[in-house]
C-alpha cells in the first residue's frame, strides 16, 4: 500500500468505522434494554394488563391513556401501586395495583421504555437518572 | 366389548397406523376423556349376587351464593357439563388472566346451556355478593352461565379438595392467599373429566375442544 492510500486509510476509514462500531453497541445495548424490558413486563404486568396492554374488559385498565402513561405518574404507580377509584379513558376502574418495591430501578426504566416504545409506539425514552430523580417525587 | 368401544379401538388404531400428523389429530380430540381420581372398589348387587365394581370420586353436594345472591347447589349443575376454578377478586398475580383464559371459554359455549361456569372465592370475607356482582358485570358476563360464589370458609376450602385443588391462606403469598390455577371440568353424573393450566392459553384450547366431547358423550346416554 502507498502512503496515499495509508492516508485515506487513516483520515476516512477509520473514522468511518469507528462511528458504526459506536452505533452497533448502541444498538445493541438498546435491544438489550427492550429485551429486558419485555420480560420485566411479562413477569410482572402481563398478568393484569394482558400481553398488548390491552387490560380486562371494565376490570383492568389498558395502558394506553396519556395521563396513565404521564412519567411521574408512571414511574410511582409501578413503584409503589394505587388503590382507589381511577378513570382510564373515561371509564371507572376499581381495582387495587400492588406495590412492586422487589423491582429494581433499571428494570422499572426498561419496562417504562418498553410501554412507551413496543406497547404504544410513543418513540420516547427515559434514561436511568430520570427514574431515579422521579422515584424522589413520589408521595409514599 | 361394545360397539362404541369396538369403534374407539379402530379409530386409535387407525390414527396411529398414520404418523405423527394423525397421532396429533388424536390429542386434539380425544375419543373418551378419563375419569379422574382415585377410584374405589365397591361391591354392587347384580342378580342377587355381589360382585366389584369401580367408583370413581363425584363432586359432593354443597350450597352457595352466587353473584346475583341465589343459592347455588351441585343441582343447579344437574345434566350440564362445568368448569370450576378457584379465585379471589383481589388477588394480584394469576387471577386476571384465569379470568381472561375463562373468557375464551365462556365466548366459545354462550349459546350452549349445556355448558357452566362456577368459579369460587376462597376470600369469603372480602368478597361479598355486591363485590362478586361488580366483579362479574365488569367482566360482562351472565349470570345465568357464569356463577361466582361465595359461602362458608370450610365449605369452599373443603369442595376444593374434592376438585383436588389447592386453595389455602397464606399470610407471605401476594394478596394473601394461594390456589392453584387449574381449571377442573365436570360432567353431568360430578366426575372430574380434566385439568386444565388456566395461566396457558394452549391448555386452554384443549379444554375448549374437550368440552364437545363431554357433551356428545352425554347426548349419547
Amino acid at each position: 500500500m502507498n502512503r496515499a492510500g495509508v492516508k485515506i486509510l487513516l483520515q476516512v476509514l477509520l473514522p468511518v468505522l469507528a462511528i458504526v462500531a459506536i452505533l452497533l453497541v448502541y444498538r445493541s445495548a438498546g435491544r438489550r434494554q427492550r429485551n429486558e424490558g419485555r420480560a420485566v413486563y411479562e413477569k410482572h404486568c402481563a398478568n393484569c394488563h394482558g400481553s398488548r396492554g390491552e387490560g380486562l374488559r371494565q376490570l383492568i385498565p389498558p395502558l394506553n391513556d396519556p395521563r396513565s402513561l404521564e412519567f411521574r405518574n408512571l414511574v410511582c404507580t409501578i413503584r409503589y401501586g394505587r388503590s382507589g377509584p381511577v378513570t382510564i379513558n373515561g371509564k371507572v376502574y376499581n381495582q387495587p395495583m400492588p406495590s412492586n418495591f422487589k423491582l429494581e430501578n433499571d428494570e422499572i426504566t426498561a419496562v417504562i421504555n418498553f410501554i412507551y416504545n413496543d406497547l404504544n409506539s410513543l418513540s420516547k425514552r427515559v434514561s436511568l437518572p430520570q427514574v431515579n430523580a422521579a422515584l424522589e417525587t413520589c408521595r409514599k | 366389548m361394545g360397539r362404541t368401544e369396538l369403534l374407539a379401538v379402530g379409530l386409535i388404531a387407525a390414527l396411529t397406523a398414520c404418523g405423527p400428523s394423525a397421532v396429533k389429530e388424536k390429542e386434539k380430540a380425544p375419543v373418551r376423556l378419563p375419569l379422574l381420581g382415585e377410584p374405589a372398589i365397591v361391591s354392587v348387587e347384580v342378580n342377587g349376587q355381589y360382585v366389584p365394581d369401580t367408583v370413581y370420586p363425584k363432586i359432593p353436594g354443597f350450597t352457595f351464593t352466587d353473584q346475583e345472591g341465589d343459592t347455588i347447589t351441585a343441582k343447579t349443575f344437574d345434566n350440564k357439563v362445568y368448569v370450576a376454578d378457584f379465585f379471589f377478586t383481589t388477588c394480584p398475580t394469576i387471577c386476571p388472566v384465569m379470568k381472561s383464559q375463562l373468557l375464551r371459554v365462556y365466548e366459545a359455549f354462550a349459546k350452549d346451556d349445556r355448558v357452566l361456569i362456577l368459579s369460587h372465592s376462597i376470600d369469603p370475607e372480602h368478597d361479598s355478593v355486591a363485590v362478586l356482582k361488580d366483579y362479574a358485570e365488569r367482566l360482562q358476563v351472565s349470570a345465568d352461565k357464569w356463577h361466582f360464589v361465595t359461602g362458608e370458609k370450610d365449605s369452599i376450602y373443603s369442595i376444593a379438595e374434592h376438585y383436588m385443588v389447592s386453595a389455602d391462606e397464606d399470610p407471605t403469598a401476594p394478596g394473601g392467599y394461594i390456589h392453584s390455577g387449574a381449571f377442573v371440568l365436570i360432567d353431568a353424573q360430578k366426575h372430574i373429566r380434566g385439568y386444565y393450566d388456566g395461566t396457558k392459553p394452549e391448555d386452554v384450547d384443549q379444554l375448549i375442544r374437550d368440552i364437545p366431547v363431554l357433551l356428545d358423550e352425554q347426548g349419547g346416554r
